[in-house]
């Protein structure tokens, strides 16, 4: 759970991103242009900005050297090696050209707010309780045994909570490249998980994609 | 080339130089020579005379010449000794007397019966020295006698080999002055001709700023002039073809970056409503959004081919007399719904009504977009007036607002393809940056000016200059 501001001029864009970020669990803040985003970083304290470059008013840079220090990732339609080199040498975090996929961004802001420290360490559903420190699982107050790949499969649909994601997507984010066991391995965890952990509510199957953990912080 | 002329115009030099002092030494040798035979021949006269009196004198007195010649000739043989020359008498083909020994020998055979005064003169090749012989048999009533003149040469010889020398000495000297100027001559010659070469690899290279310096008005000043106009032909042709590419690339750069927004949120929202568990208000927003965003590439779409249209047209479009009153008219049509729904006022104004040169749907498309860019710029409640004169020149058409207005800089940028002044006020309007681009090649194709005036917060006046055909 972390606070983000997105600086977008383009309405439907900075709506996207708002949605997408707030899937997975972060607080949004949205500006349109350059002087708001100032104003705004100069109120509240961010954990995290996403920055167009080509904003009306001050552009993407001027607001960043303003932003004192808040982890940020460059947003850009240019996909110019120079804009990218440029916004990295000045200190941002990491940058997304337009167009991305949801889970490239939702990856992108995890890694900088892992780096950053300000990811969240435990996850709570009903009953289900995951130390992410500890790579532990708590149903209730009783520790529940799980093999490292389970975890692993656990920890990738809690990160990426309320999107789909398909089986060859959990194949490489839990298992690597070099595995090549089929899509039934992950068939066969995800089984094991919602037994496991009572999860059959919420691990749903998504029709024709593959796997979606639904959790009802909305 | 300069290489060989220089060796070409030496050896020619070398060879007239060489010649001149060949002719020149031989000339002053045989002047020498005459002058020494004179002189010989003029003592031998004198000696031959006063010895004939000396001898007649011996006669009178009773003393055979013959016998005392040894006495008679001493005081000339002294004479002729300080001149390293000799002197020898001969009596019936017989030497009675000579002055020294190293006598030519050989020579002595003199024919009695020679002439008088008859000498000769005989160069002695095999002699260590050269020397000049005058011989001469005496008159009548001693014809028995004969003198025989010895003269030395080798005064004459050596100064005349000296000057020979000095003469080719000075022609050896002359001979690095001259090649010295002659490759400075050829250099200054040359020189013209070296810029070229090296202003032509300058250009090669891409240097095409490269001139010749033009100086005075010979054939050289006029080869410089036509290379200088060549290369500011090439110069302008390469510029001109380098504004064109960097319009195009970045009309493609603007184009890129202008459809990757549309595509960025379509395929955002799609996906977004294919992986994430969505409520029907959220379908709902989506869709809207992926449609709106359709739209505007679909409005995009129609403005570029537009453009293209105008673009390509290379032929004056169907030229008609178009009334201003009812171009106005026509204006006023489809613009007073939209300025209503804005809530702004629409004008038009023209003094008389009076024709412009053109095709009336391109001066309409004109016209429209001017009004609509001037209600993007207005405030609600706004004016936007329209109006038209006739000046000398041509017919003016003026479309003037009081909106936001803009800065210089930006004016600059206006008539660039997808440049907008407001990004979030145009697109929000549905703009696709092109409307400026499409009047301007309208503008161009009627051979006519836009000029824009423009200040921050005050509004904008266009004004369209026709000029009469």
């Amino acid at each position: 759970m972390a606070e983000i501001l997105i600086v977008e001029d383009e309405l439907s864009i900075n709506e996207l991103i708002r949605r997408n970020l707030n899937l997975t669990g972060h607080r949004c803040t949205q500006a349109f242009d350059g002087v708001s985003a100032v104003k705004l970083l100069e109120d509240g304290k961010f954990d995290l900005l996403v920055l167009d470059i080509m904003l009306p008013g001050l552009d993407g840079y001027q607001v960043f050297e303003r932003a004192a220090g808040t982890p940020t990732i460059f947003l850009t339609a240019k996909s110019e090696l120079t804009d990218k080199l440029k916004g990295l040498a000045m200190g941002a975090d990491d940058y997304l050209t337009k167009p991305f996929q949801m889970l490239e961004l939702a990856a992108r802001v995890e890694a900088v707010l892992r780096r950053t420290k300000k990811v969240e360490t435990e996850f709570v559903l009903g009953d289900l309780k995951c130390d992410f420190d500890r790579h532990q699982v708590f149903l209730g107050e009783r520790a529940v045994e799980c093999t490292p790949k389970e975890y692993e499969l656990l920890e990738v649909l809690i990160r990426n909570r309320n999107i789909a994601l398909s089986r060859e997507k959990l194949l490489d984010l839990v298992w690597g490249y070099e595995f090549d066991g089929g899509t039934r391995t992950v068939d066969v965890h995800i089984q094991r998980l919602r037994r496991k952990l009572r999860l059959e509510d919420h691990i749903k199957t998504v029709y024709k994609l593959g796997y979606r953990l639904e959790s009802n912080d909305l | 080339m300069k290489r060989r002329t220089f060796f070409a115009m030496l050896i020619l030099f070398l060879v007239f130089l060489n010649s001149m002092i060949l002719i020149v030494s031989t000339v002053i040798l045989n002047d020498k020579l005459s002058a020494d035979r004179e002189r010989c021949l003029a003592e031998h006269y004198v000696i031959a005379s006063s010895l004939i009196k000396d001898m007649q004198a011996l006669e009178q007195r009773g003393s055979l010449a013959k016998e005392n010649m040894a006495q008679l000739m001493r005081s000339y043989s002294r004479y002729l000794q300080g001149k390293d020359g000799g002197l020898a008498v001969a009596c019936s083909g017989k030497w009675i007397y000579k002055s020294a020994d190293p006598m030519p020998a050989g020579n002595t055979e003199i024919p009695p019966d020679t002439e008088w005064k008859q000498e000769r003169i005989v160069y002695m090749e095999d002699e260590p020295f050269p020397v000049l012989f005058v011989y001469g048999s005496f008159p009548a009533s001693w014809q028995d006698y004969g003198l025989l003149y010895v003269g030395d040469l080798t005064d004459t010889f050596s100064s005349w080999r000296h000057t020979k020398n000095l003469l080719f000495l000075m022609g050896a000297v002359m001979m690095f002055v001259m090649a010295f100027f002659l490759f400075q001559f050829l250099n200054l010659i040359f020189r013209p001709l070296r810029q070229i070469s090296g202003a032509s690899a300058r250009i090669a290279k891409g240097d095409y700023g490269s001139r010749l310096p033009v100086r005075g008005k010979d054939e050289v000043a006029g080869v410089a002039c036509s290379f200088n106009l060549m290369a500011e032909q090439v110069e302008t042709q390469i510029r001109q073809l380098r504004e064109t590419a960097e319009q195009k690339q970045q009309f493609v750069d603007n184009f890129s970056h202008e459809l990757r927004i549309p595509l960025t949120a379509i395929y955002g929202y799609a996906e977004y409503m294919q992986k994430a568990l969505i409520s029907e208000e959220e379908r709902y927003e989506c869709t809207r959004f992926i449609m709106s965003e359709c739209g505007r590439l679909q409005n995009m779409a129609n403005q570029l081919l537009k453009l293209a249209l105008l673009k390509h047209s290379e032929d004056e479009p169907e030229a008609e007399d178009c009334s201003v009153v009812a171009l106005f008219e026509q204006s006023a049509g489809v613009m007073r719904v939209k300025a209503e729904e804005k809530g702004l006022r629409l004008s038009y104004g023209a003094a008389r009504d009076f024709s412009i040169r053109g095709n009336m749907e391109q001066l309409l498309i004109l016209l429209n977009n001017l009004i609509d860019n001037g209600m993007k710029a207005s405030r609600p409640g706004g004016e936007i007036r329209v109006s038209a004169w006739l000046k000398e020149t041509g017919a003016v058409v003026e479309v003037e607002d009081h909106g936001i207005g803009m800065e210089p800089d930006q004016i600059g940028h206006i008539k660039d393809a997808f440049y907008r002044v407001d990004k979030a006020r145009s697109r929000a309007a549905g703009g696709a940056g092109l409307g400026l681009s499409i009047c301007e090649s309208i503008v161009r194709l009627h051979h006519g000016e836009m000029t824009f005036v423009s200040e921050p917060g005050k509004g904008t006046v266009v004004r369209l200059y026709f000029t009469k055909f």
